[in-house]
C-alpha cells in the first residue's frame, strides 16, 4: 500500500464520478464475459481477466449485506 | 406463400417469449451502463435466425426442431437478462456500501436497511433452486429487479449529499490529527 492509499484509508475521500464509472464499466464487462461465455468479443473485456469474470456471480452472491 | 405454416400454438408461444425477452432487454438498456444488453440481444438474434429457418423450411420435423431452438434462445435471453440485471444491482449496492462505509447513510436514505434487505433477497433468489420452473424463478427475479432499480437510483441520488458529509468528516479528522501531532511535537520540544 502506497502512502497515498494509506492516507486515503486514514482519511476516506468520496469516490469521483470517474472512479464510479470505471467500476461500473468493469462490472458490465465482467457480467458480459460471464454470461456470454466468450461469445461476445468486446474491446472493453480487456478490463477483466477470464478468472475474475467467471468468479463474478459467485462474488456478487458473497457480498456481505448487513 | 406456399411454405408450410407452423402450428399456431408454437408460434404464439415463441412470439410471447420473444416479446418478454425484448421487454427485459429494454430494462437492461435503461441501467446506467451501455452494453449490458449485448448478450441477451445476441440470444434474440440467434432466435431470429432459427425462426427464419423454421419459416423457410418445408420439412415438418426440421421445422419443429428450428422452432424448438428458437424457443430455447428466447428463454435463454429472458433468463440471462433477468439474472444479469439483478447481479448488476448487487454490484451497485455493494459499491455504494463500500464508498460510504464511514458515513451514516440512514439520515439521507431513510429506507437504507430495506434496500440492503432487498439486496440480500436478490442473492437468495439467484442462488435458489427450489422453484417449480425456471420461468417462475426468473419472473420473480424480474419483479425484484423492478423494485430494486428505483432504490438503486435513490442511492445514486444520495451520493452528492453523502459526499459533502464525507468531505467534512475528512477535513475534521485531518484537523484533529494535525492538532494532535503538533501538540505532541510541542510537548517533546518543551
Amino acid at each position: 500500500m502506497g502512502l497515498r492509499e494509506y492516507m486515503n484509508s486514514l482519511f476516506p475521500k468520496p469516490p469521483s464520478d470517474k472512479e464510479i464509472n470505471l467500476r461500473r464499466q468493469k462490472t458490465v464487462c465482467a457480467i458480459l464475459s460471464r454470461y456470454s461465455e466468450g461469445n461476445i468479443n468486446l474491446n472493453r473485456a480487456k478490463y477483466v481477466s477470464e478468472k475474475s469474470a467467471n468468479g463474478l456471480k459467485k462474488k456478487a452472491l458473497s457480498y456481505h449485506f448487513k | 406463400m406456399d411454405r408450410m405454416p407452423s402450428p399456431s400454438g408454437e408460434t404464439e408461444e415463441i412470439a410471447t417469449l420473444f416479446e418478454k425477452a425484448e421487454s427485459r432487454i429494454k430494462a437492461l438498456e435503461l441501467l446506467h451502463n451501455e452494453g449490458l444488453f449485448y448478450h441477451p440481444v445476441n440470444q434474440l438474434r440467434y432466435a431470429g435466425y432459427h425462426i427464419v429457418n423454421a419459416i423457410k423450411n418445408t420439412d415438418s420435423d426440421e421445422q419443429a426442431e428450428e422452432w424448438k431452438r428458437a424457443k430455447r434462445h428466447c428463454q435463454r435471453a429472458i433468463y440471462d437478462a433477468s439474472e444479469m440485471a439483478l447481479v448488476y444491482c448487487l454490484a451497485e449496492v455493494d459499491g455504494f456500501k463500500k464508498d460510504y462505509k464511514n458515513v451514516d447513510v440512514a439520515p439521507t436514505v431513510s429506507n437504507y436497511l430495506e434496500i440492503i434487505g432487498m439486496a440480500r433477497s436478490a442473492q437468495v433468489l439467484i442462488e435458489s433452486v427450489n422453484h417449480e420452473s425456471r420461468e417462475e424463478k426468473y419472473n420473480e427475479c424480474d419483479d425484484l429487479f423492478s423494485k430494486l432499480k428505483p432504490q438503486i437510483d435513490r442511492l445514486n441520488d444520495a451520493r452528492p449529499e453523502l459526499n459533502k458529509r464525507l468531505r467534512s468528516q475528512r477535513r475534521n479528522l485531518f484537523l484533529i490529527s494535525s492538532a494532535l501531532i503538533v501538540s505532541i511535537l510541542a510537548l517533546i520540544v518543551a
